[in-house]
């Protein structure tokens, strides 16, 4: 099974931060995660104040945040997030996948996003392809990445200045993933391994998190 | 007049590419000039007039004059209305005799002295201010050689004519003798005074001048003709009343101008004035008067009138005006008179006084220069057939003679106007036709965006009805379906995760639907990418493998929300049609663009195959239905190994019932572009 994952030595004081409004499904996805363990100790709170409180004690390992939260945007927790730790691994859940609001928490600094659902499978999958290095991508996003990344004058709302411009490589991995290709499939694909590709989908996402902080008031409009 | 009226009828026609300039008179659109202009401008025209008259009258005819009045004037003359009539009386010259008394012979006699004989070198000389009409001279009883005859003598009358006298005249008494040949009927015969002088003193003087008289019909002649010509050329190029009737009042003129010469051209000259054919008398009597007519008509166009009684009247008028001109004898009679009275009267009514109130009401100066020439041509004419009765032997030359450069003149500048009015015109239509073409063009604009705006919500409307049912029918039953669950007294334990999956599929219908109406793309290859993201983790959980192969296809811009959930749900169906029936297995989905520049999208499964499927559940012709909307092909037979496949072909966007390349789909929806496109 996909989440049949090699064992991470994990630091003691490693913990998971849930950001989640909704109790039923929150509690739903602490069992998931505490019975996986593999985020350390599981805390959950239910809104933006809270998280704040959560991140003074000290980073997360890893941080699940809704993006519907009753005081604010999750998209908010993300970015302050990434302020304070670099090594947080963030993921985002939304009820409605939108992929512009998948964008902006991408652009804020997360790593991925899962659509909330009764899977428990597909959610662990996704939390275990993610504290693995890789970045967990639709074909939705991928789709608004190439068009804000590959060419931003061309999208008009993204007139996001070409700091980093996306490599050939890049811009080939992310045309692959809009059509529905999965990192292993791109990585056959191109005679790469996953982790290549892997680091491609995570370059792709820095690059547009770096240009989106110089864009910060943008984004904030965004948010 | 009514604002309606005026300035109708000069419309550009766009066909034959001439312009009715409708210069008709009160609805004449020239703008009305000011008060003072027009006033310099008639002074400066009137100055022209004088200076033309000047011009035709006094210079080289002077010194001329002078020389040949150097010698004695003869007035007193015996005059007998028959050879050897006894019945003498003294008349003094000049003098004519009335034409209704029957045709005679006119003798004058004419006595003068010489004090003693001439010497051989000197000689005497006559010059007659007013050659008569076929006139016989006698000096003591011989005839003189250089008298004129016949027909030709026409060509001389009322010219200066000199004659030479015999050489070596003795002293005493001489008797010259005038014999006026009977006139035609209707002229009268005449005898201008007479000056008798040294013939080296006398002959230049009088042959200039009769040369004067010679020359200035030839000019005015061609200058006649070639105004006529382009009054012609002009009228029928702009189809212009007024030029052609201007054309045919020059006309005339040349012609009676011209009416004696063509006489001596053709062999008419020599007869005698009493046998030339009547009727060609008559013509030329015609063509002296013949010009009433055209000019009335000329007058008339211009004006425009557009009161037929008015005009009616006018015609009546100056008709009656030409026929009594044409029929009255040249005659001192009284009869005459009152007739010339009349006609004159009639034409003053009849063409003076409407262009003097056109003038007045409309302030153009063409209508200004109109009237005054007019009133010259009229008032010359006059003096002109006044002139044998008062004898002014100082102005040899008609006066009339000197109104027809002043026409000429005066039509040139008429010319000028309308062609600058025709020019505004064509400039003026021109400009209102770029704004009615850009008038319409905004017309046209606002209604194409009104009519999309209609074609767009009529589609919208019908596309939300389509997502409606969708909703309806797919998200709808499965939450039926969860709550009646729900709703179930004791749920079994297997219940709970149908009910799990119930709610699960109901999300999602609700995705599909959302994926459907909020993405943006209308690439087929993104569609699927996106509905692998939602299949994916389904088929995982029941063991089914996907093999994913998907080549860029080619852009499907005329797909808007229908047509991309109709191909979500065609596929979606199929993988449905999988999951319920193929068991654990492997599928692959291959998509690639098709030479035709469709695509194909083809689905394999090495499940239990068809058997297993029921025969025609709800799903296939549902999914053939949306198959048939989309206008693409759909196949579902039995693939190799066992299992089943399914291929979907999507035509290309220009085959496609519902495209037009090029037109985004989302703007021109189909039922307008099935409608307008074609």
């Amino acid at each position: 099974m996909p989440f049949d994952l090699s064992p991470l030595a994990l630091p003691a004081d490693a913990w998971t931060l849930l950001i989640e409004d909704d109790p039923h499904f929150g509690a739903w996805v602490a069992d998931l995660l505490t019975k996986d363990g593999r985020g350390g100790s599981v805390r959950v709170v239910r809104t933006l104040q809270a998280a704040r409180a959560a991140f003074a004690a000290g980073p997360p390992m890893l941080a699940v945040i809704d993006l519907n939260l009753p005081d604010g945007s999750g998209v908010v927790a993300i970015r302050e997030l990434a302020a304070i730790t670099p090594v947080a691994t963030i993921l985002v859940l939304t009820a409605i996948d939108d992929p512009q609001i998948a964008l902006s928490a991408i652009r804020a600094g997360a790593h991925g996003y899962v659509v909330k659902n009764a899977s428990a499978a597909a959610f662990l999958q996704t939390i275990g392809d993610l504290l693995q290095g890789g970045s967990p991508i639709t074909a939705s996003v991928a789709r608004l990445l190439l068009r804000e990344l590959h060419a931003p004058t061309a999208v008009g709302s993204g007139a996001l200045p070409q700091v980093e411009a996306l490599s050939e490589r890049e811009t080939e991995v992310l045309r692959l993933l809009t059509r529905g290709y999965r990192n292993k499939e791109i990585a056959r694909e191109f005679d790469l391994s996953p982790h290549t590709v892997n680091a491609h989908v995570r370059s792709i996402y820095q690059k547009l998190s770096v240009n989106s902080r110089s864009e910060l008031r943008k984004l904030i409009g965004d948010a | 007049m009514p604002e309606a009226q005026r300035g109708a009828g000069a419309t550009p026609d766009p066909i034959t590419n001439t312009v009715d300039l409708g210069f008709d008179g009160y609805a004449t659109p020239v703008p009305p000039v000011a008060g003072w202009i027009r006033a310099v401008v008639m002074l400066g025209w009137m100055a022209l007039l004088a200076s033309i008259w000047l011009i035709f009258t006094f210079p080289d005819w002077s010194d001329a004059q002078v020389k040949a009045s150097e010698g004695m004037v003869l007035r007193d003359a015996q005059w007998s209305s028959h050879a050897g009539d006894a019945n003498e009386q003294w008349v003094t010259l000049p003098h004519r005799t009335s034409p209704l008394n029957t045709p005679t012979i006119s003798r004058y006699r004419l006595a003068f002295v010489l004090a003693q004989p001439l010497p051989t070198e000197q000689r005497l000389g006559l010059c007659v201010a007013h050659w008569a009409l076929s006139a016989d001279v006698w000096l003591d009883g011989q005839r003189l050689a250089s008298a004129l005859h016949g027909f030709n003598a026409l060509l001389e009358w009322n010219r200066p004519h000199y004659l030479a006298l015999p050489p070596a005249l003795g002293a005493g008494s001489h008797l010259l003798e005038f014999r006026l040949q009977p006139a035609p009927r209707g002229i009268d015969s005449m005898l201008s005074a007479l000056w008798l002088g040294d013939d080296r003193m006398l002959r230049p003087g009088c042959e200039a001048l009769t040369a004067r008289q010679r020359e200035q019909p030839a000019t005015l002649r061609g200058a006649l003709i070639a105004t006529g010509l382009l009054a012609l050329t002009i009228g029928w190029r702009l189809r212009d009343p007024v030029s052609l009737w201007f054309s045919a009042l020059a006309g005339v003129w040349t012609l009676q101008h011209l009416s004696v010469h063509l006489a001596a051209f053709w062999g008419l000259g020599q007869l005698e004035v009493a046998s030339v054919p009547r009727g060609f008398i008559l013509g030329v009597q015609l063509l002296r008067f013949g010009f009433v007519l055209p000019l009335a008509v000329f007058c008339l166009r211009y004006l425009g009138l557009r009161r037929p009684r008015l005009e009616r009247f006018m015609w009546i008028f100056s008709g009656i005006a030409a026929l009594l001109l044409f029929v009255l004898p040249l005659s001192l009679h009284w009869v005459w008179w009152v007739g010339v009275g009349i006609a004159a009267g009639l034409l003053l009514l009849s063409l003076l006084l409407p262009l003097a109130r056109h003038a007045w009401r409309h302030g153009s100066l063409s209508g200004d220069i109109l009237l005054l020439s007019m009133l010259f041509l009229e008032a010359s004419n006059l003096v002109d057939l006044l002139r044998p009765w008062i004898w002014m032997p100082d102005i040899p030359a008609g006066l009339a003679q000197v109104a027809v450069p002043m026409i000429i003149g005066m039509f040139g500048l008429l010319l000028a106007e309308r062609l600058w009015l025709l020019y505004r015109r064509q400039q003026d239509a021109a400009a209102s036709l770029g704004a009615e073409v850009a008038r319409q063009r905004e017309q046209l604009q606002q209604n194409f965006a009104l009519l999309r705006q209609q074609r767009d919500a009529e589609v919208e409307a019908d596309e939300r009805l389509r997502i409606t049912r969708e909703l309806h029918d797919g998200l709808g039953s499965h939450l039926v379906a969860a709550a009646s669950l729900l709703a179930s007294a004791h749920p079994a334990p297997g219940e709970r995760a149908a009910l799990a999956t119930l709610v699960d599929q109901s999300l999602q219908e609700l995705r599909n639907a959302l994926d459907a109406i909020a993405s943006e793309t209308t690439d087929v290859a993104e569609l699927l990418g996106a509905l692998r993201d939602r299949l994916e983790p389904v088929l995982a959980a029941r063991g089914i493998e996907l093999a994913w192969d998907v080549a860029p296809l080619p852009g499907t811009r005329h797909f808007g929300v229908a047509e991309r959930l109709d191909v979500l749900r065609i596929v979606q169906e199929v993988f449905a049609n999988i999951l319920k029936h193929a068991g654990r297995c492997r599928v692959r989905l291959q998509a690639q663009p098709t030479p035709a520049g469709g695509s194909l999208i083809t689905i394999t499964d090495d499940g239990r195959g068809l058997a297993a499927a029921p025969k025609e559940g709800v799903g296939l012709p549902s999914m053939r239905e949306r198959a048939q909307r989309l206008g693409a092909g759909l196949a579902i037979g039995p693939a190799e190994r066992g299992g089943c496949r399914v291929t979907l072909s999507l035509p290309a966007p220009a085959q496609a019932p519902t495209s037009t390349p090029g037109v985004d789909r989302r703007k021109s929806p189909r039922s307008w572009l099935a409608r307008a496109g074609k």
